[in-house]
């Protein structure tokens, strides 16, 4: 009897570490993109939505116009490798087309639980918190992001809160 | 801090039920079936209760919906704490905590408090017009008017955006701002100079079940016989 719960206490413990240390599943991103080749612009001019939406967005290709003249060669190659676009009559479309119409499919990878409402609006325009303080220093990545950078949970966000002197009641953002 | 109040004027309503549409659609509160009324499972967080008035002609309504009572038995028999009342005076339910146990739903003497007994759903392009603000409930929990807190998450960080105080028409629940016969009226209950406080001590002002001393704070005004 002793060695059944000692092995269902083992069996019980090392599936809980197995959940809290493995690292979340890696997706593949359609471009390496480098953040810290980018880092003479802001966040916001990519992510637009972060000052102003709740969510903060992932940039589309026609972002990347707004600086670059030519597409970076990965983009090319990806979005052309990809489905015809709808009137392009099975031609190569051209990049101008490709930057008014095609979407990367970027894989979101940091996610709260459908049941937070979390608003980058809120915190980001109103609360004045700096990116980092949620996302690490995304500016030292050079890699594509293929797992969350930083593990979110609601310890993180209530310590915050109280440092701040922010609301922590629960339906602030469990509703 | 404010203490959020309700005032209903009955002698105003005419029982439209535009205020149970526009709940329903501002808190992404499914349709239910004709099946699912027949087993008294209609799911809604206002409903009307037909309130007999001798002498008066016409319709005679009561919108019935959370009465945020001041003293909520709802949340004395909560096991997970996934009901309480919040500072401001609101009676919240956090959908993550509730474990479907139904003690609220029996405790409430409103019985206002519904549990969802399917998942939810929406037909072809009403899936497009759920309001982002508010989450969608996975079946077998308890849901309840929230007076539209997530409306004064919205109004506090609107007013602070543009440097001022909240001002008394920031926030008002959908109900408030459907009602076509403006019957209903919202507010802060302890600000003296307020539509709201000024109401609930109307001579016609009167709760439902007062003598149970829950205190709620949804006031209804109707004229007596």
């Amino acid at each position: 009897m002793a060695r059944a719960l000692l092995l269902t206490a083992v069996a019980a413990i090392s599936a809980a570490i197995w959940v809290v240390l493995l690292p979340p599943a890696a997706v593949d991103q359609p471009i390496p993109f480098d953040h810290a080749k980018h880092t003479e612009v802001t966040c916001v001019a990519c992510h637009r939505g972060a000052e102003r939406s709740a969510r903060a967005g992932i940039p589309e290709v026609a972002a990347c116009l707004n600086c670059h003249a030519t597409p970076p060669r990965p983009v090319e190659v990806v979005l052309s490798a990809g489905p015809a676009l709808p009137g392009s009559d099975g031609q190569k479309p051209t990049w101008d087309e490709l930057a008014r119409r095609a979407r990367p499919a970027w894989v979101r990878v940091t996610r709260l639980p459908d049941h937070v409402m979390f608003s980058h609006r809120r915190h980001v325009t109103s609360a004045k918190l700096d990116c980092a303080s949620c996302h690490g220093d995304m500016r030292a990545r050079r890699d594509a992001l293929t797992s969350a950078p930083v593990r979110l949970d609601m310890n993180a966000c209530l310590s915050c809160h109280k440092t701040e002197g922010a609301t922590e009641d629960c339906v602030a953002c469990h509703r | 801090m404010p203490r959020w109040g309700l005032v209903i004027d009955l002698d105003r309503c005419t029982g439209c039920q535009a205020c149970v549409v526009a709940c329903k659609h501002e808190n992404n509160v499914p349709f239910s079936t004709p099946a699912e009324a027949t087993h008294g499972r209609l799911l809604t967080w206002i409903h009307l209760v037909p309130a007999e008035t001798p002498g008066r002609v016409g319709p005679s309504a009561l919108p019935l919906m959370c009465q945020h009572c001041d003293r909520p038995p709802c949340t004395d028999v909560c096991p997970t704490s996934a009901t309480y009342l919040s500072p401001e005076g609101i009676v919240a339910q956090v959908y993550p905590r509730c474990i479907g146990c139904r003690y609220c739903t029996n405790a409430c003497p409103y019985s206002v408090k519904v549990f969802n007994w399917s998942s939810p759903e929406w037909p072809g392009a009403m899936a497009e017009m759920r309001n982002p603000d508010v989450s969608l409930r996975p079946k077998g929990i308890v849901e309840k008017c929230t007076f539209c807190h997530h409306r004064l998450m919205l109004a506090r960080e609107r007013a602070r955006d543009e440097g001022r105080d909240l001002a008394p028409d920031d926030y008002v629940p959908a109900c408030v701002q459907t009602c076509p016969a403006e019957a209903m009226t919202f507010g802060d209950l302890d600000d003296p100079h307020g539509a709201v406080a000024a109401l609930a001590n109307n001579p016609r002002a009167f709760r439902l079940m007062e003598e149970l001393g829950t205190k709620p704070k949804v006031i209804y005004l109707r004229e007596g016989e």
